[in-house]
Parts: structure tokens; C-alpha cells; sequence
């Protein structure tokens, strides 16, 4: 019980300063590997149609080295993972996540457990 | 109770037309996920501000769960803070 696993969705926001096509697979596998060294798996990765490079609804302003005043950003690459994690590790995840230089903005939600009947599910998996 | 019933329809509700219904419930959505902006969308003001309960019809279970996941879908610059047609 401790180390349950349950299904989360991370979305991810790759900065925008660093997201050509390489930084942005880098960043890609740094989180994937990020996910299975807690612990937990990946289930998927989406990077088309509505995520991928996307304008924002309104304009960020990001650290960029060297200079003074924060750069102003308008888009960003966009990156969903799902992902089953253990519950425990979820803080850790996201104390990396912020840590990170490559990543402007993540949200990490539990997924919407479908409405299946607990008792149809459990006894197969144990 | 019975006073309630002998009321003709229209007195019963003074203002407005026919009580909405939860379009959530009617479309049998358990939480409001964030990256349905379609969805999400005609749940804000032209001016970004969430809708209250009374001019959607959504529940009240629904409609904790709406703001929560329009608040969400900002914070990841999917949907505006401030309206969708502030800017240019």
C-alpha cells in the first residue's frame, strides 16, 4: 500500500528560449527518466495537434542569462505525459520539475478514474 | 409544499424562462478536465471571468469542479486571465 501507483497527466510547458527541436527531445527524455527513476512508468507521450508549439492566452515573461529585464514570451512548446506514478513520489517530481531551467510551467493532475466499478477491476490485478 | 404545486408555472419562476439543466450532468462528465477549452470556453465571460451558477445552469458539484479546472487551464496559458479579445 505504500507505494501505490496510481494515473497522472503531466503536462509540461518546454521554455521557449531552449526549444529547438533537439533541447526540446532532451527535455523530453530528462522527464521520462525523471518518472522511471521514482518509480513510475510512462504511458504515453502527446506532442501533436493540440499541444506542440502553441501560442499562450497571454504573454510570460522568462529569465533569460545575461540579461537585465525578463524576455517576454508569447509561445512555448507544450508536452503531455501520462504517466502511472507512485503517490508518494509526486513531491519529488515536481521539486525536479521546478527545478529545472528547461521548464517554464507543468501541471501534474490525476487522471478522472472512469466511473468502473472498483470491485470489477481489483480482484484480476491481485 | 402543496402551495408550491398550486402555483401556476409562471409565477414560480418570476424572472427567466425555463430552468437550465447541468450540461455537464447531461453529458454524464464526472470532473471538468482542463484541457477541454472547447468545453471550457463558454463557461467564461468575454472578459475571462468565470460564469456564475444562475447563467450556465451548472450543478453545484459541477460547477466546483469548473473552476477548478478553469483556473488550471490558465495558470498553463491555455485560456486567458483577463478575456479572450483583450489583446490583439
Amino acid at each position: 500500500m505504500r507505494d501505490r501507483k496510481r494515473d497522472y497527466e503531466l503536462l509540461f510547458i518546454v521554455s521557449p528560449l531552449r526549444s529547438s527541436d533537439d533541447e526540446v527531445n532532451a527535455t523530453i527524455e530528462k522527464v521520462t527518466q525523471m518518472i522511471e527513476t521514482i518509480g513510475g512508468n510512462v504511458n504515453g507521450i502527446h506532442q501533436t495537434s493540440p499541444w506542440g508549439r502553441r501560442k499562450f492566452a497571454y504573454p510570460m515573461r522568462e529569465y533569460a542569462e545575461g540579461e537585465s529585464s525578463r524576455r517576454i514570451v508569447t509561445e512555448g512548446y507544450y508536452v503531455l505525459v501520462d504517466c502511472a506514478l507512485p503517490t508518494t513520489q509526486i513531491s519529488e517530481l515536481e521539486r525536479v520539475l521546478k527545478l529545472s531551467g528547461m521548464i517554464l510551467r507543468y501541471m501534474v493532475t490525476l487522471k478522472a478514474t472512469q466511473s468502473v466499478p472498483v470491485a470489477a477491476v481489483e480482484p484480476a490485478a491481485e | 409544499m402543496s402551495d408550491e404545486t398550486r402555483k401556476a408555472p409562471s409565477q414560480r419562476r418570476k424572472f427567466g424562462g425555463r430552468r437550465k439543466v447541468c450540461i455537464f450532468c447531461t453529458d454524464k462528465i464526472d470532473t471538468v478536465d482542463y484541457k477541454d477549452l472547447k468545453r471550457l470556453q463558454r463557461f467564461v465571460s468575454e472578459r475571462g471571468k468565470i460564469l456564475p451558477r444562475r447563467r450556465t445552469g451548472t450543478c453545484a458539484k459541477h460547477q466546483r469542479s469548473l473552476t477548478v479546472a478553469i483556473k488550471r487551464a490558465r495558470h498553463m496559458a491555455l485560456m486567458s486571465f483577463v478575456g479572450a479579445t483583450a489583446r490583439n
